[in-house]
C-alpha cells in the first residue's frame, strides 16, 4: 500500500509543477478528544513530500505556495485537508478516528481494502492481541476471531494451541498455514506479541485458495510493525505480575482418606498402621519411626506454585522518512509456570526497513532472532505426572522426611512430584532466525515486480540428566543417566509476482497478480544418551563425562514445494466485486500420478449501499455489502515420503531369531506399498457473507456462513490379505463435513468525553465425518490400554467412545433382571455396587461391541466479547471467553473415584456402601469394569471466562510531554478472574496431547489466574 | 537500447523469473529409509531379505495374529481351547465346536499373516537373482537365501492349502489393477509348493553346513521332509517315500535319545529337528508389538496351568487323547499333565510339551522354546505311512519300531514292537497302527485335524469322539460334516475387499 501511496505522490508531483506566491501558516494541533496538544502530527503539502511536523506543544509552521492543499494526519486520527489562500494562523482539531472503513487488509502476496473484499477475512489490531499478557500470538487469538477456536493444550509456559480455523478438516494434520510479512512458517512462536501490528485470518477458500495446497485449514497472515513516515517513536513497554492456581479439586484429607483405608481408633497408634498396612519395612529407605499423625498433606498445594512471576519487557525505536523507514525491537519475557519447576524464558530480537533507492526501486527487509529456554514437567499422563501425583498421594505422608530426603508415597507405586522436579533436569532451548528482503521495481506506475526471499533457520537444543538415587522400588535410579541431542530446521523461500494495478474509465478498478513461488525445507536431528558419570555436577552434564550404555540415534527429512499463482480482483464502479484465484502446485511429497494439482477459487460481492435505490437508507447504513465464493484448495501436510514404497530395516516387523544360541538377525522389507495416486487432501468451501456498517459507522456487523467439505482425505484403507502388506496404504479417500454461522460485531461511541466500544464474535460448528473411504474406524488417545476416542462414518471427529452406565446395581437382584430379550444375565459377574453397562446389542455379554458414542469433543459453539471504555485519561478493558456444547473426557475420575489405591475426592465418602446409597458412585471396591472408558468420565466442557480485565490511565501529554513523553499510560490487568463451568477437573481448556486426543483430560496443565501492572512509554 | 525497451526487457526478464524452475527440484528420495528401488543390490540387502521373510512365522495370538497349532490341536479330537471360559478367544471356541463362521478372526488373521510371508518371499525370488554376488555373498549363499524363500514360500502356501484349499496363487509383487486375484485349485498351489521345493532343494545347505549362529535356517533336510509331506497330503506315496528316503539316508538326523529332549530349550535344533520356528526371550515389557510380535512366543503362557497364577490354561489336551496312549507309555506323561482344579468346561488336563514347566519366564508373557514344524519322528511316521501304502511293509515296521523303540525307553514291558495287542501283521492294521502312533507320538503339536482329514476319516473319528464327550463340551459341539468342516471358511472381510474370491462350499 505504500508504495502505491509512493507512487502516487510522484505522479502529483509531475502534475503540480507550477510555482506561484509563498504562504505562512502556523498554529496548534491539539485532539479534540481532551484538547490537548499532538506532538508528531504529519503535515504536508498535498502531493507533494514538503512539510513538518507538530512539535511537543503540537506546534506547527509551514510555507507552502498559494492554493496548495495540506494534509495534517496523525496516526489514529481522522486526516484534514485544508486549502491555504493566505498567510494564517490556523489551530487544528483532529477528531479521533473511530473506524477506519478504508482500512487495508492484507491478503496474501498484496493489500486489499477491506470494503473490497469478497472473502471471508478477519483482521485483529495489535491492541487486542496485547491485552491479553502471553507469551504467543496463538494464545493471544482466543476470542478474538468469529471461527478460529483457540485452545490451550498446556498451561506449561510457552506452550503452543491448538488452533483450528472453520471446524477439523481432517483426521490428520489440521492446524493452520502462517504466513509472517510474506513467509510461509508452520509456527510463529518465535515473534513477540507486542511487534505484531496486524493479523488477517483468511477462513474461506475463496481467500485462501491463493495459498493452494496449503491454505486448506485457514491461513493466519501475521505483518509485523514497521516505522511510520516522519515520525520517529521509541516506545517502552513492560507488564510485571504473578500467576496463580484459580481451581482445586475438594479431596480427602488424612482422617477422611485413613477412614476409608479402614483404619479406626481401635487399630490403635496411627504410625503404626500405616507402618504394618502398607508394609513399609520391605524399603530400608523408609524410616520406621515417622509419626504420619505430623502431616496432613496437601499434595495440590505442593505442586501448584502460590504466585509465579511473569514480566515481560520490550523496546522499540523506529521511524523514517519520505524515502525510508526502519523498526528495530528487544523483547525479553520471562513466566514462571504455576506448577513447580516450569518455566519459559524469551529475548527477541527484530529488525525492519524499508529504501527506496530510485523511482522504480524499493528494497528492504525483516530480521528477527529469537533465544528461547523451557523447562517443562510432567503432566497429562496416567503413569507420570505431578498432577496426577497431586491427586493420588496419601495425605499423611510428609513431602520430605525430618531429614530432607524426598519420601516415596506410602500407599501407591507413583512419584513423589519433587522427585519429577528435583531428579530430573530437562532442558529446551531454541535458537531461530527468521526473515526475508525484498525488492519491488516499478517497471510502470501500474506494474511492479517483487521479488521476496525468505528463511527461517531453527537450531534446537535439549538434554536431561538424572542423578543416581534411590527412594522406593518405583521410583529410583541405579545408575545416573544423562541424554543430549540437537536439531536443525532449515527452511528457504522464493517468491516473485508481477502486480498490475490501475483503474480504467474511472469504472474499471483492476488489480492482477501472477507469480512464482518456490519453497524448501530439510530437518536433521541427532541425539545420544549415556550413564554412569562419575561426577553429577552440573557443568559435567555432557557426554564425555559419562562412560556407559552409548546410545545414539539421527533422521531426517526434506520436501520442497513449486508454485505458480495469479489473482484478479476486479471493482466495477465501486459497486460489484469479483475476486478470482488459482494456484497451481507441485509438491515433492505428492505421488508421480498427481505431481500437480490446481486450486482455483472464485467470489463475488455487491455494495448494496452504493446503488441509487439505497441511498434514501444511507441515513442509517453506511455500507452494506454481501459475498459469496467457492474455493478448492489443499492440505499438503500428508507426510514427507507416502508416494514411495520404503524399505522397513531393522527389527520391529522384520527380525528373526537364528541360532544355537539364539540371537535377533535384522531384516528388511517393506510393510506397505506406495500409493502412486497420493496428492493432497481437497477441500471444496463455500461462502456467502454479509458486512453492515451502519449508524455513522459507529456499528459494524459481519456474518457468514460456510459449508467446508474436506474430501480426498488420507485414511489407511484396506487391500486384499493376498498383496502381502504389513501395514495398509493410505489412500486419499475420506471424507469430513464442517459448516457453520459466524458473526461479529462492534459498536463504538463517544459521550461527551466517554468514548466506549462493545462488541463480539460466535461461531456454530457442526462436524461430521462423511466417509473413511471404507476404511476401518480410527481408535486413538489412549488411557490405561483403551482408546477414548473413535473416528467414524456419522460422528464427529475424534468422538469420545465408551460404555454406556446406567447406574450402579444395587442388589443382586437387579443384577439377575439385567438380562437381554432372551432372558441371558448380561453382566453375570457383576456384584451389587457394580456399573449397570447398556448392553447395546441384546447378546449376553457386555464387550467391545457395547462401546458407543459418548459425545463430542469439539464446542458446537465459541465465543468471545468484549467492552471498553475510555475517560478523561481512564480506560477499561473486559474481554470474555467461551465455548458451549463440548464434552471433557475426566480422565482424573479414574483416581479421584477410583478403588481408594489412591487419595479420593471428599464426596466419595458418598460412594455405594449398600443397597440405596449412590447410584452414580459404585463401591470402589467393586469390580475392575467400573473403571472402564463409561460415560461416567464423560462431563460437559461448556466454559465461559472473563479472559482479561484492564484498567489503564493515560496522563496528561501537557504534563509528560514537558519530560518529553509524548505518551505513557499505566495498567493493572487481571487474566481468568472469572471462569463458570460445570467441569469438576482442574481447567477446561483441554487441547490436543496426541491425535485425536482433543478433551481428553489425564490431568492436563491448568491455566493460570494472572495479575499483571503495566506500563507503556512513547518518546 | 531507450527507457521504453529497458523496461520492457525487464517484465520479459521478470517473466523469465517467474516461469523458469526445474521440476527436478521437487524430487525428494526419502532420507532414514531406504526406497525399494535403492534396495535389493547388495549381498546384505539379500540376506536382509530373506531374514524378513521367516518372520511371520513367528506371529501368533490374539491381534498378532494366530498359528496353526490351534486348528490342528482344538479343532481335532485331542484337545479343547481351554482358558478362562467360554469367551476367551471365542473365535477359536467356535472353531473347536465348528460353528465358526467366516467372521472369524482367527482365520482372517492367519490368511493374512501367510500371504505377508508370502510378500517377502516373493521379493526375494524375484529380486535376488539380479544380485552380483560380493562379498557379503558369494555364490553358494546366493543359491542358498533364494532356496530359503522358496521354502518358506512353499511352506506358507502348504499352511494355507490345507487350512481354505485353493486360495489365490501370488508369486509376483502386484500392482494395484492386479490386488483382486481369484483362488487358484487346490492342485495349483499344490504344484506350486513341490516347484519351489524341487527347485529349493539343489541351493539349500544340509543342517550340518549352518554355522551355530545360522540355526534355523530352511535346509535341504527340512525341504526333502516338507516335500515329503506335502506329497503325503496328495497320496503320491511313492514320491512321499523317496523324499523320505533322501531324508533318513542322509545321515543329517535321529531321534533324540529322551522324548521330551525335545521340548526344552537344550534340544531346540538338535538332531531330531528338521524343521522349528525360533524364540528367543522378549527383552520389552509389552506385549510383543513394539518389536512387531517377533522374538518371543506366547505358546508358553497359553499351555500352563492357571492354578497358582502360572498360566492362561489353553489348548487342553481332551480325555480321548488321554486314552490313545498304551498303558505305561512314557509319552503320556511328558505330553500330558493334571487333572488339577483349573477347569475348563470340566476338563482339568493340560499340555506339557510348550508349557517349560520350571523354567521362569523373564517377560510376563512371552518367552523363548521354538514350535517344531518338522520333527525327525514325523519324517519316520510319515515314511511308515508312505511305505504302509505302497504295501512296503517292511520299510514301514522298520521306521515305525525305530519311534516306539526311542519311546519305550528301554523298558521291555511296554510299546511291544507291532504287530502288538489286536494287531495282526497286516497292511490294514499296519495302517491303523501307524495312524495311532501319529496321534501319540506328535499329540499337542498341530498334527491331528490334519491328519485326520486328509485320511478321510475326519468325520467318523470326529463324531465318535464327540458321543464320547461330556455333555457340559458336546452342548456346544456340532457335528463334523464332511464337504464343508474338511476345510475352515474363507475370511468375509477379504471376500469383501477381494470380489473373486468364492466362500468355500456349506459356508
Amino acid at each position: 500500500m505504500r508504495k502505491i501511496l509512493f507512487l502516487f505522490l510522484i505522479i502529483t508531483v509531475w502534475v503540480l509543477s507550477s510555482h506561484a506566491q509563498e504562504h505562512t501558516i502556523k498554529g496548534v494541533v491539539v485532539s479534540a478528544e481532551d484538547n490537548g496538544p499532538l506532538v508528531g502530527v504529519s503535515i504536508l503539502v498535498k502531493g507533494t513530500t514538503s512539510g513538518t511536523v507538530s512539535d511537543r506543544e503540537g506546534k506547527y509552521e509551514l510555507t507552502i505556495a498559494h492554493a496548495d492543499t495540506v494534509i495534517f494526519s496523525y496516526v489514529g486520527f481522522l486526516s484534514q485537508e485544508h486549502i491555504i489562500n493566505s498567510d494564517m494562523k490556523m489551530d487544528v482539531l483532529l477528531e479521533p478516528e473511530f473506524e477506519n472503513i478504508e482500512q487495508v487488509y492484507v491478503i496474501g502476496y498484496g493489500t486489499q481494502k477491506k470494503s473490497d473484499i469478497t472473502g471471508s477475512v478477519i483482521s485483529v489490531s495489535s491492541e487486542k492481541i496485547t491485552q491479553t499478557p502471553v507469551s504467543g500470538i496463538d494464545q493471544a487469538l482466543q476470542g478474538r476471531a468469529s471461527g478460529v477456536m483457540v485452545t490451550a493444550n498446556s498451561g506449561q509456559p510457552g506452550s503452543e494451541m491448538t488452533i483450528r480455523v472453520r471446524g477439523i478438516g481432517t483426521v490428520n494434520n489440521s492446524s493452520p498455514l502462517y504466513v509472517v510479512d510474506g513467509v510461509l512458517l508452520n509456527n510463529i512462536n518465535y515473534l513477540n506479541p507486542n511487534d505484531i501490528q496486524s493479523i488477517e485470518i483468511l477462513k474461506d477458500a475463496s481467500a485462501a485458495a491463493i495459498y493452494g495446497s496449503r491454505g486448506a485449514n485457514g491461513v493466519i497472515l501475521v505483518t509485523t510493525r514497521k516505522g511510520a513516515m516522519n515520525k520517529m517513536n521509541t516506545r517502552f513497554e513492560m507488564y510485571t505480575g504473578i500467576q496463580n492456581r484459580w481451581n482445586k479439586l475438594d479431596l480427602m484429607n488424612r482422617e477422611q482418606y485413613a477412614a476409608f483405608k479402614g483404619y479406626t481408633s481401635d487399630d490403635g497408634d496411627f504410625s503404626t498402621w500405616v507402618y504394618n498396612t502398607f508394609n513399609l519395612s520391605i524399603n530400608p529407605y523408609i524410616p520406621a519411626d515417622i509419626n504420619y499423625e505430623n502431616y496432613d498433606t496437601d499434595w495440590q498445594d505442593v505442586v501448584f506454585k502460590k504466585n509465579a512471576r511473569i514480566s515481560n519487557y520490550y523496546l522499540s525505536f523506529d521511524g523514517g522518512n519520505e524515502n525510508s523507514n526502519y523498526a528495530i525491537s528487544l523483547g525479553y519475557f520471562d513466566q514462571e509456570g504455576i506448577i513447580i519447576s516450569s518455566n519459559y524464558k524469551r529475548f527477541t530480537f527484530r529488525v525492519n526497513s524499508s529504501h527506496e533507492l530510485t523511482k522504480y526501486l524499493e528494497i528492504g527487509e525483516n530480521i528477527s532472532l529469537n533465544n528461547s529456554k523451557n523447562r517443562g514437567v510432567a503432566t497429562n499422563n496416567e503413569n507420570y505426572s505431578v498432577l496426577n501425583s497431586a491427586i493420588s498421594l496419601a495425605p499423611w505422608d510428609p513431602v520430605r522426611y525430618p531429614d530432607g530426603r524426598i519420601t516415596p508415597s506410602t500407599t501407591t507405586n507413583l512419584k513423589n512430584p519433587l522427585s519429577m522436579v528435583e531428579l530430573e533436569n530437562p532442558h529446551d532451548t531454541w535458537n531461530r532466525i527468521v526473515g526475508n528482503v525484498y525488492a519491488d521495481i516499478t517497471l510502470f506506475p501500474d506494474l511492479i515486480f517483487r521479488s521476496n526471499l525468505g528463511t527461517d533457520v531453527s537450531y534446537g537444543e535439549g538434554g536431561n540428566f538424572k542423578p543416581e538415587y534411590y527412594i522406593s522400588a518405583n521410583d529410583n535410579m541405579p545408575n545416573n543417566f544423562l541424554e543430549h541431542n540437537y536439531e536443525r530446521y532449515t527452511m528457504w523461500l522464493l517468491e516473485n509476482t508481477l502486480t498490475y494495478k490501475n483503474t480504467i474509465a474511472l469504472k474499471h478498478d483492476v488489480t492482477m497478480l501472477i507469480g512464482m513461488t518456490a519453497q524448501e525445507s530439510d530437518y536433521d536431528y541427532l541425539g545420544g544418551s549415556k550413564t554412569d558419570l562419575p561426577n553429577e555436577s552440573p557443568n559435567l552434564w555432557y557426554l564425555d563425562a559419562a562412560t556407559q550404555n552409548p546410545t545414539i540415534g539421527g533422521t531426517g527429512w526434506e520436501w520442497s514445494i513449486l508454485s505458480y499463482l495469479g489473482r484478479i480482483n476486479y471493482v466495477y464502479n465501486n459497486k460489484y466485486l469479483l475476486t478470482f484465484n488459482i494456484r497451481r502446485d507441485g509438491s515433492s511429497r505428492f505421488g508421480k500420478n498427481n505431481k500437480w494439482g490446481s486450486f482455483p477459487s472464485l467470489a463475488l460481492g455487491w455494495k448494496l449501499s452504493e446503488e441509487e435505490f439505497f441511498h434514501n437508507m444511507k441515513e442509517y447504513f453506511n455500507s452494506v455489502k454481501i459475498r459469496g465464493g467457492w474455493g478448492r484448495i489443499g492440505n499438503q501436510e500428508i507426510g514427507n515420503y507416502a508416494f514411495t514404497t520404503r524399505i522397513n530395516a531393522g527389527t520391529t516387523f522384520v527380525s528373526y531369531v537364528f541360532g544355537d544360541t539364539p540371537a535377533l538377525a535384522t531384516g528388511a522389507a517393506p510393510l506397505s506399498i506406495a500409493n502412486n495416486d497420493i496428492k493432497w487432501e481437497t477441500t471444496e468451501q463455500t461462502n456467502a457473507g454479509i458486512d453492515i456498517s451502519m449508524l455513522n459507522n459507529k456499528l459494524s456487523l459481519s456474518g457468514d456462513y460456510y459449508i467446508k467439505d474436506t474430501k480426498d482425505m488420507l485414511v489407511a484403507i484396506p487391500v486384499p490379505g493376498n498383496v502381502g502388506l504389513r501395514q495398509f496404504p493410505f489412500v486419499n479417500a475420506g471424507s469430513i463435513r464442517n459448516q457453520g454461522f459466524e458473526f461479529s460485531a462492534e459498536f463504538k461511541h463517544k459521550v461527551g468525553n466517554l468514548f466506549y466500544t462493545i462488541g463480539g464474535n460466535f461461531a456454530t460448528l457442526k462436524n461430521e465425518v462423511l466417509s473413511l473411504g471404507g476404511g476401518e474406524d480410527i481408535y486413538e488417545a489412549s488411557f490405561f490400554g483403551e482408546y477414548l476416542t473413535r473416528t467414524r462414518v456419522g460422528d464427529p471427529v475424534g468422538a469420545f467412545y465408551g460404555y454406556q452406565t446406567n447406574g450402579i446395581f444395587q442388589d443382586n437382584y437387579e443384577v439377575e433382571e439385567h438380562v437381554n430379550s432372551l432372558g441371558q444375565m448380561i453382566q453375570p459377574g457383576a456384584k451389587p455396587g457394580d456399573f449397570r453397562f447398556v448392553n447395546q446389542n441384546d447378546d449376553n455379554k457386555i464387550d467391545q461391541n457395547d462401546k458407543i458414542n459418548l459425545g463430542n469433543p469439539y464446542p458446537s459453539l465459541t465465543y468471545g466479547f468484549y467492552a471498553s471504555a475510555e475517560y478523561k485519561g481512564f480506560d477499561l478493558q473486559l474481554f470474555f471467553q467461551g465455548v458451549y456444547g463440548n464434552k471433557i473426557f475426566n480422565c482424573n475420575k479414574y483416581f479421584t473415584q477410583g478403588t481408594g489405591y489412591t487419595n479420593l475426592e471428599s464426596d466419595m465418602v458418598n460412594a455405594w456402601s449398600g443397597k440405596g446409597s449412590s447410584n452414580t458412585l459404585p463401591d470402589p471396591e467393586g469390580s475392575a469394569a467400573n473403571l472402564k472408558a463409561s460415560s461416567r468420565y464423560i462431563e460437559d466442557g461448556s466454559y465461559l471466562r472473563l479472559k482479561n480485565t484492564q484498567l489503564g490511565y493515560t496522563f496528561n501529554n501537557k504534563i509528560t510531554g514537558k519530560a518529553g513523553v509524548s505518551a505513557l499510560r499505566i495498567y493493572v490487568s487481571g487474566t481468568n478472574l472469572l471462569t463458570f463451568t460445570k467441569y469438576t477437573g482442574f481447567d477446561p481448556e483441554i487441547g490436543y496431547t496426541g491425535t485425536l486426543d482433543y478433551g481428553v483430560d489425564r490431568g492436563t496443565y491448568p491455566q493460570a489466574r494472572t495479575f499483571i501492572v503495566g506500563l507503556t512509554l512513547n518518546l | 537500447m531507450n527507457k521504453m525497451e529497458k523496461k520492457y526487457l525487464l517484465i520479459i526478464a521478470s517473466l523469465v523469473v517467474i516461469t523458469s524452475c526445474s521440476e527436478d527440484f521437487l524430487n525428494k528420495e526419502p532420507l532414514v529409509d531406504t526406497v525399494i528401488e535403492n534396495f535389493y543390490k547388495t549381498g546384505n540387502d539379500a540376506v536382509l531379505a530373506v531374514n524378513a521373510a521367516y518372520v511371520p512365522l513367528e506371529w501368533e495370538f490374539n491381534h498378532t495374529y494366530f498359528n496353526e497349532w490351534m486348528l490342528g490341536d482344538v479343532v481335532s479330537d485331542d484337545a479343547l481351547k481351554g482358558g478362562n471360559n467360554i469367551n476367551d478367544m471365542n473365535d477359536l471356541f467356535l472353531l473347536e465346536n465348528f460353528t465358526a463362521t467366516p467372521s472369524n478372526e482367527v482365520l482372517l488373521e492367519f490368511y493374512r499373516a501367510q500371504y505377508q510371508g508370502i510378500y517377502r518371499c516373493n521379493l526375494a525370488i524375484n529380486k535376488i537373482p539380479e544380485i552380483q554376488p560380493d562379498e557379503t555373498m558369494d555364490i553358494s549363499l546366493k543359491n542358498r537365501l533364494v532356496a530359503e524363500a522358496k521354502f518358506l514360500r512353499a511352506y506358507y502356501y502348504f499352511r494355507l492349502v490345507r487350512v481354505f484349499g485353493g486360495i489365490p496363487k501370488i508369486t509376483l509383487t502386484l500392482d494395484p489393477s492386479e490386488y483382486k486375484q481369484p483362488r487358484a485349485l487346490r492342485d495349483t498351489i499344490y504344484s506350486l509348493i513341490y516347484n519351489d521345493l524341487e527347485s529349493a532343494i539343489p541351493g539349500l545347505w544340509l543342517k550340518s553346513l549352518y554355522a551355530d549362529e545360522d540355526l534355523g535356517r530352511a535346509t535341504k533336510g527340512a525341504a526333502q521332509a516338507l516335500l515329503m509331506k506335502a506329497y503325503l497330503y496328495n497320496q503320491e506315496w511313492t514320491k512321499a517315500k523317496a523324499w523320505g528316503d533322501s531324508v533318513i539316508l542322509s545321515g543329517e538326523y535321529d531321534l533324540e535319545p529322551g522324548f521330551s529332549s525335545n521340548f526344552s530349550l537344550a534340544g531346540e535344533n538338535g538332531t531330531e529337528s528338521v524343521f522349528e520356528v525360533q524364540y528367543m526371550e522378549e527383552p520389552t515389557s509389552d506385549y510383543g508389538d513394539g518389536n512387531g510380535y517377533t522374538r518371543g512366543t506366547f505358546i508358553i503362557i497359553m499351555q500352563r496351568t492357571r492354578v497358582g497364577s502360572l498360566g492362561w490354561g489353553f489348548n487342553r489336551p481332551t480325555v480321548d487323547l488321554l486314552n490313545e496312549f498304551e498303558s505305561g507309555d512314557p509319552r503320556r506323561n511328558a505330553t500330558i499333565t493334571g487333572p488339577d482344579g483349573d477347569l475348563y468346561l470340566g476338563n482339568g488336563y493340560h499340555s506339557r510339551k510348550y508349557a517349560l514347566e520350571g523354567y521362569t519366564l523373564a517377560h510376563p508373557t512371552r518367552g523363548p522354546l521354538n514350535q517344531k514344524v518338522i520333527r525327525f519322528s514325523d519324517v519316520l511316521l510319515m515314511y511308515a505311512e508312505a511305505a504302509c501304502e505302497i504295501n512296503d511293509l517292511p520299510a514301514a515296521k522298520a521306521a515305525l519300531e525305530r519311534v516306539r523303540l526311542r519311546a519305550r525307553n528301554n523298558n521291555p514291558s511296554v510299546l511291544p514292537a507291532f504287530p502288538y495287542g489286536s494287531y495282526t501283521d497286516n497292511q490294514e492294521d499296519l495302517r491303523d497302527a501307524i495312524r495311532h502312533e501319529r496321534r501319540v507320538e506328535l499329540a499337542m503339536e498341530g498334527h491331528r485335524f490334519f491328519d485326520l482329514v486328509r485320511w478321510g476319516i475326519a468325520e467318523q473319528v470326529m463324531n465318535a469322539y464327540r458321543e464320547n464327550e461330556s455333555v457340559a463340551i458336546t452342548d456346544y459341539m456340532m457335528p463334523f460334516e464332511t464337504g464343508k468342516h474338511d476345510l475352515f471358511p474363507i475370511p468375509e472381510t477379504e471376500i469383501n475387499l477381494n470380489n473373486l474370491l468364492l466362500q468355500n462350499p456349506n459356508y
